[in-house]
């Protein structure tokens, strides 16, 4: 995990050319952002949770709602940003429009992950509450809430870690009052050229997130094995219809464009070797970052044992893309194989601390008590690994790997800074929006999603299988 | 789970090798030109491609691009690769890269002085080490069916009329954004146009980090105009076979970029490298590069003829000159601390 810090500061030597007054200014931008960001996402993120426990109540047999509200989350800024320019008309530029378009990214993200909070938590104390008389109101403030608010704290902390690092949104829409942390970093790489400095305020912004991180906000997570959700007191019909009109304006913006792209058809033939290419690079990464995340979580889980490995993980902050980027450019030949090991290496290692921090922490948390029972018994660590935990944890490593799979399909920031060429076709949409092409651009990031989206399907289809051969 | 571990690896191991099977036959005694650049001009979409293949007919050797995202990166990767792989040519500097550039990393002598150029393009060969290959004219790109008047000048855009109506970039991200920045100090001088910029700030829709993004936002009507360059309107024409796009003539000057190509001083293949630019500036080259990268060419013998050639009477031009580092420095700082709202720019 620490390898990229140890490169960079290994790579350059430390200058002392150090400003207080613009860190200090960056870091105030940073943690204003983030914490609104994290407040109204959470507050979204609940509200949307809502809707979705209506809907997978009633339409989960015809369509998976939680794909279509995650999207947002792995779309190209550029199309988000368009989508959300054509809901709000005129659109806030500064800090309150970074903190917009990051709440609207992470809506989908918080619902998903609260929904499953409420669904293993409150499976059966909803409709209790109900017989019992409970008002709403009450079952919320008494029950829903004390349960489930660290819950939402640790979304919030994970909302607000990620728009704390956050660089391509606060760089377009936050005017230049909102420079925050990462803008800063790549003022100092670009601009300055003191890379030196760059790795230091990106080891200090990490070190910051780590001491908030160890405020003790970790949840317990109940492990219901098959939890099920109806109650008249976690649905609402209002929350699901409102959330997915907002989603439908904003996605005909994007598909709009898809629709232009298809128009430039005849482009697909003459650029068909680069897309063919692009295609199977894309593959090659997904499936490498979700077999990387599978493996990473694998050995977490296997050397999970001591509370302070969990507030390490739970607190560590990977350094900026920019720099992991950097990083593995620097270790070793920059040649073909070694290229797409790089990129799905840096993809991992900056994608595990996000999905841990996701719940899988909290997860591995309350298998303790699995592992103590066995060892009480007399079983080896490697008999409780295999016949205990891993049937408990392979469902979530698997979703977790195909989510990072999804994610790593898209990714372009790292992918820019190692690759030689236009290896994927997150790099091909780019170099396509570089020379006008912004509808076959579209069209390119519309058969990314739908490749990132046939890797996460695929990961989960292994994921069944194995369910089987373990009986679980 | 040992099977999932055979199927997996089984769908990767024939994804990477269809990935490296590639059509040509790689004749390992032949001479191997490194060429650094950026995507948009090595990419099979611009005059990268062409010119590589071009070139491969004649030198008998083989052209690999290596790409990188921006100048800062483009110079870290020839320092860290060009010791042991070569890193033979550069191409896609810009006059504010230069200075950066020749900081950065030792650079052979070029000397193009005898080329039959436009008197326009002399100013640019007045280093000793980068030749220019293209160059165009930044100026402000709209619809002629927009209901909004057409600016006129840089002050124009101040007026109410067009708030939240402009695309401009970021300087410190985007190569136009310097050159607005640039064209607004020399237009007003010094506190005129720290004025001019406090004001712009509030006014324009977004400082987007490149020029693609601030483009995306024209194209999809989010703006009425962008900042682009004279032949942004001829991409539409000849390609769309839309009329409708047109850039606009201020009554200030309108600044120049031109777009440079250089040798690094470590080259392995140098005289490879130096035939490959003049392959770039023949008549053959320059038309290449014409239309894939919608600039001027150089050389003017190879836009005769074409829809280039009417816009290149467009002489309402500022006086090139390649900017200094404290220029460049000026520059930054001084938008920075605009963008942040200090009163007085360092």
């Amino acid at each position: 995990m620490l390898s990229p810090f140890l490169v960079l500061f290994w790579h350059f030597q430390i200058a002392a050319r150090w400003d207080w007054g613009e860190f200090l200014w960056a870091l105030k931008n940073s943690i204003w952002q983030g914490f609104w960001s994290g407040v109204l996402s959470c507050i979204g993120g609940l509200w949307l949770a809502l809707g979705l426990i209506f809907c997978e109540n009633r339409f989960s047999r015809w369509f998976n709602f939680n794909i279509f509200f995650l999207l947002p989350n792995f779309l190209p800024n550029l199309f988000v940003l368009i989508g959300l320019m054509s809901l709000i008309d005129p659109f806030p530029i500064g800090s309150i429009g970074v903190v917009i378009v990051h709440a609207f990214i992470n809506f989908g993200l918080c619902g998903v992950i609260l929904k499953e909070v409420m669904k293993a938590k409150l499976s059966k104390l909803s409709d209790v509450s109900f017989i019992l008389g409970s008002s709403q109101w009450h079952f919320y403030s008494r029950v829903l809430w004390p349960l489930i608010r660290k819950d939402i704290l640790q979304v919030f902390f994970l909302v607000f870690v990620t728009t704390f690092s956050s660089f391509a949104i606060p760089l377009v829409v936050g005017g230049g009052k909102g420079i925050n942390l990462e803008i800063l970093i790549f003022e100092k790489m670009k601009i300055y050229n003191d890379w030196s400095t760059a790795v230091l305020i990106s080891g200090i912004q990490s070190l910051l997130l780590f001491a908030f991180s160890l405020v003790n906000f970790n949840a317990t997570t109940v492990v219901d094995v098959n939890p099920h959700l109806q109650s008249r007191f976690l649905e609402s019909r209002l929350s699901f219809y409102l959330f997915f009109f907002l989603y439908l304006v904003f996605f005909y913006s994007y598909f709009s464009g898809v629709w232009e792209g298809i128009s430039s058809w005849a482009d697909f033939e003459l650029y068909s070797d680069e897309i063919k290419s692009g295609i199977i690079g894309t593959l090659i990464i997904a499936i490498g970052v979700g077999c990387g995340i599978f493996a990473l979580l694998m050995a977490i889980t296997r050397l999970h044992h001591t509370n302070w490995f969990h507030r390490f993980l739970n607190g560590y902050v990977a350094p900026s893309t920019a720099l992991i980027g950097f990083a593995f450019l620097v270790i070793g030949p920059n040649t073909s194989l070694y290229i797409l090991a790089k990129i799905i290496l840096g993809l991992a290692l900056s994608y595990v601390i996000y999905l841990y921090k996701m719940g899988y922490g909290n997860y591995l948390i309350e298998l303790q008590r699995y592992k103590e029972k066995a060892s009480l018994l007399g079983a080896s660590d490697n008999l409780t690994f295999w016949k205990v935990i891993f049937p408990l944890t392979h469902k979530r490593m698997f979703l977790y790997s195909g989510i990072a799979a999804f994610w790593a399909s898209g990714d372009y920031s790292i992918s820019k800074m190692i690759a030689n060429r236009d290896i994927s076709l997150a790099l091909l949409s780019e170099t396509f929006l570089s020379h006008y092409r912004i509808g076959f651009s579209s069209l390119l990031s519309f058969i990314l999603l739908v490749l990132g989206l046939v890797v996460f399907l695929a990961f989960r289809g292994v994921q069944i299988v194995v369910s089987r051969k373990i009986n679980y | 789970m040992q099977h999932f571990i055979i199927f997996i690896f089984s769908i990767f191991f024939v994804l990477v090798l269809s990935f490296f099977n590639r059509k040509s036959v790689v004749d390992e005694t032949q001479k191997t030109l490194r060429v650094y650049g950026y995507s948009s001009f090595t990419s099979k979409l611009g005059p990268g491609y062409d010119l590589k293949k071009k070139f491969e007919q004649i030198c008998n050797c083989r052209v690999e691009f290596v790409e990188a995202a921006d100048s800062g990166v483009l110079l870290q990767r020839i320092k860290l690769e060009g010791a042991t792989l070569g890193a033979d040519l550069v191409i896609g500097l810009d006059q504010y890269d230069l200075q950066k550039a020749l900081s950065e990393i030792n650079w052979r002598k070029l000397d193009f002085s005898q080329l039959e150029i436009d008197e326009i393009i002399r100013p640019a060969l007045s280093n000793s080490y980068f030749v220019p290959f293209d160059w165009g004219v930044i100026a402000f790109v709209g619809r002629k069916e927009d209901p909004l008047p057409a600016p006129k000048s840089l002050k124009d855009l101040l007026k109410p009329v067009y708030k939240n109506k402009i695309a401009l970039m970021d300087p410190r991200t985007s190569s136009p954004g310097m050159q607005f920045l640039s064209w607004v100090y020399d237009a007003m001088g010094k506190d005129e146009g720290e004025k001019y910029l406090e004001q712009i700030m509030n006014q324009a829709h977004s400082f987007s980090p490149s020029w693609s993004t601030a483009y995306g936002f024209f194209s999809k009507r989010q703006v009425s105009y962008v900042l682009s360059y004279l032949t942004s309107p001829l991409y539409h024409q000849m390609i769309e076979n839309n009329h409708s796009i047109e850039a606009f003539k201020f009554s200030e000057k309108h600044p120049i970029q031109f777009e440079f190509a250089g040798i690094p001083l470590d080259c392995k293949e140098c005289s490879l490298a130096e035939e490959f630019i003049n392959l770039m500036l023949s008549d053959e080259g320059q038309k290449v590069i014409m239309n894939k990268n919608f600039m001027f060419p150089v050389i003017k013998s190879a836009q005769v003829g074409t829809p280039f050639e009417s816009l290149a009477q467009f002489n309402h031009l500022a006086q090139f000159k390649i900017p200094s580092v404290s220029d460049v420095d000026f520059l930054i700082k001084s938008w920075t601390s605009i963008r942040r709202g200090d009163k007085n720019a360092k």
